[in-house]
């Protein structure tokens, strides 16, 4: 049956045929006629098996005849156009679907219903009072009305700079869940990485396969562990078997390593640390990355201990206390919950979003919007510490004004005036 | 129907608006007429006397700087002249005078008079002419007459329909007991434009021998006053020190200040019930900037004091004006209110105060230009357009004077933008926000006012009115010579190494700041805040320049970081300035856009992205399926 043809919003049962007339899959069509669809366009959507395989023959039958890959966003950026949401839908859809885990989704849920708006609202407040406590002076300057403090304007500032200050700090945590945290799983060959890779994913059942080429050029798979989606790199030759592993060579994998935000560093507890381990360790500490550092001491059903932790810890750098080092088997699965929840506080930096509590931000773009008023604030706050007049205060002032209110889309001189008005008694 | 006469420009109103109005478009060159309800009642102020403060001065050395007669008008016919925020940074210093109000008027009338290519008669305009294009053909009066003119002006000011109000007293009139304008109103509906009502209001006046002055605190003027315009004495590049101390020594009147007490207001909370303000007898909007005392008291009942100020009307007048109690309430209660106040106890009040109702026309109706959008030909200027002021009513009353005749020569129209004057957030506001109450300046509505400030109105503006033919030869001579003075000086300071020998390290200990340990820049001295230029004098280090020069040397090298922070948010905002909407944008046609953004967008026809982004009700989703719309 031709899809044209098909009921729209109706599921349909079938085989996926490629270029050569093979049958490529067993699929379910789904049509579903514009403008009752998310871009507001006619959509149609082919369920097909997991794996990389039948998607990538699909995929490239549907490219054959014609269609064109979606840019990231395309689906929300003609959702948009069509008229079917506004501007912060789209950017929170946006958000939702960049985030690689709900925890993330949840965030951006949440982003959605205003909760964010609602903090820069206050700040903004906040701002306008001190702002106003400065105009109304300049502009009624006959009313004998009393100048704030400067000390009090520094005090009532540097409290809303500590408040956007945790907010910047929550987009360090915010941005994991997001944007997924780039992993490597570094160990001499046959230590066990790969069985420790399985043994995570089967822990969260949760996978997202990229297609090699067409999105990135690094194999990378994605694996949810602890709430927090890791991108695990490099992990072709992880994947297909052990052997490989051995043509990785120190080289790949200083690269692979820094590059990372997190590396996972397998050591095999059945045997004595060999040279090539210490290779490793060394490679690690002499390039200094920026990525945390976890020591999996994989294979304890073995009950070897063959290998000296403090060894390990001291050799790897990681002796600052934190002792990041988990032992675990692989095989048995015993420890890889505790690993997971390490993996986790390392990425947040100790300190989980508590659900349906906090505010965490999440997008980029206001992050970076945050850091400025930030900053706006503490060129405000100097000023009034070097004795600059008040009215040249007001421009670092308005600047933050302005850059909160591109979050919330709110103007800035009309605010300002109700502000004046409303809180002073002014006039001839 | 009598055809009385063609002109080029007619100009409806002589109010401050209207002056401004004739005065460009004659010294446009072209045949203007202006036409005002009573000859001896032109630039007339029936409110306060003074002219000036903040945001407002800056408009009066805008107005100047671009070849207006306000300017010169008032350092013609000061009573006092003072300095605002002279403690505060350099944009928000303003200068505000106090006017002698007979004088003023007469001079205005002299200047009109004088002006070749202005006729000046009375009437009373009932209609304005609309041709078969819809352009905008003349004019006609209560008597019977049609004036033609490819331009009309409406500068109407408080009369349209105006209604005074005292107490139980209400009756149809102007201000000042000057007629109203009757007619004009019903007209300019017909042609679709759309008419609403604001209110404001006067203090009583009293008699100068009944006030005690000694109950009160006295208010001087400046001793070494600046000017408004660019052409008196303290503001010449080149003025030499004879003709400033003149400027110095012309006498002053003296301003006084008293407070309301808790009698006061006692006395207003038991009359309030006869207050036409609170019973629904006003209905028109009132400035929140402004408001009547009565307002104040019921507003804030935590304030147990008001400062009220008396100021002096003219030089021949006996009459004060009472700043801080305009009310509305009756006479007695006026009276009672009085006997209240310190110094007021036994005074006599001349004039009652009154609450006046008029007309007004929304300024979304018009363009940039103050060209209506519905009647290409017809501008508007000053309180029809729902602000409030003299010195905002003059400024667009000279730039729709200008744009007049601009647009009757086919020529560009002249518009500002928010970034160059004051006039130009003062019309923006007005076209992109419309207005809810009475509009006045403040320097508070400019964003980026640090680069606009009162005594660079010339450098910012001269060279445009120079550029059109309204800045005159001479103006144009001083504002370059101002510039060149200026580029020299701060070469010097920059160029000038200080050694950090005893002498100067004593002179800087004594400035109370820290000691050179190497050769510095006199520019790098004068950034730290405890230094002035004055204070280069004690080292024989400034140079004899004429104050005008040295202040703006001054200023750019102190805030020369607050500077570049505007001029950074400047670029950006030019940035959507320049991203025009297409003219024939049909707003209907575009998916996305929210049905109230849609209204507003069709009322208020954006000429910029930067303008649709300041229309309140536009939110930046709109904006951004704009652009895309824009773009594709």
């Amino acid at each position: 049956m031709e899809i044209k043809r098909m009921e729209s919003h109706r599921a349909y049962y079938g085989f996926a045929i490629d270029q050569e007339g093979q049958k490529a899959d067993e699929v379910i069509l789904l049509p579903m006629k514009g403008p009752r669809s998310y871009t507001g366009e006619d959509v149609v959507e082919i369920s097909c098996h997991g794996g990389p395989v039948p998607v990538q023959v699909i995929l490239s039958s549907v490219l054959a005849a014609g269609a064109t890959m979606a840019e990231p966003g395309e689906f929300t950026r003609r959702a948009f156009l069509n008229g079917r949401m506004d501007l912060s839908q789209a950017e929170a859809v946006a958000d939702i679907i960049e985030s690689h885990s709900r925890a993330g989704a949840r965030l951006a849920l949440r982003h959605l219903e205003g909760e964010l708006g609602e903090q820069i609202s206050q700040l903004r407040q906040e701002i306008l009072e001190v702002m106003a406590g400065i105009e109304v002076v300049l502009d009624y300057p006959e009313m004998e009305i009393e100048q704030t403090q400067r000390g009090d304007m520094i005090e009532q500032l540097q409290a809303m700079k500590a408040i956007i200050g945790q907010l910047v700090d929550t987009a360090t945590f915010g941005r994991p869940f997001r944007e997924g945290v780039r992993t490597v799983i570094l160990g001499r060959p046959n230590v066990g990485k790969s069985s420790l890779m399985n043994a995570l994913l089967r822990r969260e059942r949760a996978i997202v396969t990229d297609i090699p080429g067409t999105t990135r050029d690094v194999v990378s798979e994605t694996i949810v562990v602890g709430g927090v989606p890791l991108i695990v790199m490099d992990t072709a030759g992880i994947r297909t078997d052990a052997d490989r592993i051995e043509q990785l060579g120190v080289e790949r994998a200083r690269r692979a390593a820094a590059d990372a935000d997190l590396i996972l560093l397998v050591f095999d507890d059945s045997e004595p640390l060999q040279p090539a381990d210490e290779e490793i360790c060394r490679m690690l500490t002499a390039n200094g990355p920026d990525a945390s550092v976890v020591v999996v001491i994989n294979k304890i059903d073995l009950r070897c201990s063959e290998i000296d932790e403090e060894y390990v810890l001291r050799l790897t750098g990681n002796c600052d206390g934190s002792r990041r080092l988990v032992r675990v088997s692989a095989k048995t699965r015993e420890g890889v919950d505790r690993l997971a929840k390490v993996v986790a506080e390392v990425v947040l930096h100790g300190r989980l979003p508590v659900a349906g509590e906090s505010i965490v931000v999440t997008n980029a773009r206001h992050e970076e919007i945050l850091g400025q008023s930030l900053e706006s604030l503490s060129d405000a706050v100097d000023g009034l510490k070097e004795g600059i007049p008040a009215d040249l205060v007001n421009i670092d002032l308005r600047r933050a004004l302005e850059q909160l209110g591109r979050i919330t889309g709110e103007t800035a001189t009309e605010d300002l005036l109700d502000r004046i008005f409303a809180d002073f008694c002014v006039g001839k | 129907m009598y055809e009385a006469g063609v002109y080029d420009v007619i100009v409806v109103g002589a109010g401050h608006a209207g002056c401004e109005a004739a005065l460009a478009a004659a010294r446009l060159g072209k045949d203007t007429l202006l036409l005002t309800l009573n000859i001896d009642s032109i630039a007339v102020m029936p409110c306060n006397p003074s002219i000036g403060g903040p945001g407002k001065g800056h408009l009066v050395s805008e107005i100047d700087a671009l070849g207006g007669e306000m300017g010169k008008n008032i350092d013609e016919n000061f009573l006092q002249l003072r300095t605002l925020n002279t403690g505060k940074g350099p944009a928000v210093q303003a200068l505000r005078a106090q006017a002698d109000k007979q004088e003023y008027a007469a001079r205005m009338h002299r200047v009109l008079r004088e002006q070749k290519g202005l006729t000046l008669k009375q009437a009373m305009v009932d209609q304005v002419l609309v041709g078969r294009h819809g352009r905008v053909e003349g004019v006609t009066t209560k008597t019977n007459l049609k004036y033609l003119g490819d331009a009309v002006v409406l500068t109407c000011g408080v009369y349209l329909n105006g209604r005074v109000v005292t107490g139980d007293y209400a009756y149809d009139s102007g201000p000042n007991g000057l007629l109203p304008a009757r007619g004009l109103s019903d007209n300019l509906v017909k042609h679709g434009l759309t008419i609403r009502r604001f209110k404001t209001g006067t203090p009583p006046r009293l008699a100068r021998e009944t006030i005690d002055f000694s109950a009160m605190q006295k208010q001087e003027g400046d001793r070494t006053p600046r000017a408004f315009s660019f052409m008196s004495a303290p503001n010449d590049p080149e003025a030499d020190a004879g003709r400033l101390r003149q400027w110095s020594q012309r006498p002053q009147k003296p301003c006084w200040l008293t407070r309301t007490t808790e009698q006061t207001h006692e006395t207003i909370g038991n009359n309030i019930d006869r207050a036409p303000l609170f019973d629904g007898t006003i209905e028109g909007v009132g400035p929140r900037y402004c408001p009547s005392v009565e307002t104040k008291v019921m507003r804030f009942p935590e304030k147990d004091s008001h400062p009220i100020f008396l100021e002096p009307e003219g030089e021949d007048s006996d009459e004060m004006y009472v700043l801080g109690l305009s009310t509305s309430l009756p006479e007695d209660v006026q009276m009672k209110l009085l006997q209240t106040i310190p110094g007021l106890t036994d005074s006599q009040i001349t004039r009652p105060g009154y609450a006046i109702e008029y007309d007004y026309l929304d300024p979304l109706d018009l363009r940039s230009s103050l060209e209506s959008k519905i009647i290409p030909g017809l501008l508007c200027a000053g309180q029809i357009n729902g602000t409030s002021g003299y010195e905002e009513a003059a400024a667009q009353g000279l730039i729709a004077g200008i744009n007049a005749t601009l647009l009757a020569d086919c020529r560009q129209p002249l518009t500002l933008d928010r970034s160059e004057a004051y006039i130009g957030v003062l019309i923006d506001d007005l076209i992109t926000s419309g207005v809810d109450e009475p509009y006045r300046m403040l320097t508070a509505r400019a964003e980026y006012r640090l680069m606009l400030r009162q005594h660079n109105a010339d450098l910012r503006l001269t060279e445009r009115s120079y550029e059109i033919g309204l800045a005159d030869q001479e103006r144009y001579r001083r504002v370059c010579r101002r510039r060149e003075l200026i580029e020299q000086e701060s070469e010097r300071l920059r160029d000038t190494q200080i050694r950090p020998s005893e002498e100067t390290n004593q002179w800087l200990r004594q400035l109370g700041c820290s000691t050179l340990s190497q050769p510095t820049s006199l520019a790098r001295l004068l950034k730290r805040p405890e230094i002035s230029y004055g204070d280069l004098l004690q080292i024989g280090m400034a140079s004899s320049l004429a104050p005008i020069v040295r202040e703006e040397v001054e200023v750019r090298l102190k805030y020369e970081g607050y500077i570049e922070k505007q001029t950074r948010q400047i670029e950006r905002f030019r940035r959507s300035e320049d991203k025009k909407i297409p003219d024939r944008i049909n707003y209907d046609d575009i998916p996305g856009l929210a049905a109230e953004a849609k209204e507003k967008l069709k009322q208020v026809d954006p000429e910029s992205i930067g303008q649709a982004m300041r229309i309140p009700g536009v939110t930046p989703a709109d904006i951004s399926v704009l652009l895309v719309w824009i773009e594709k």
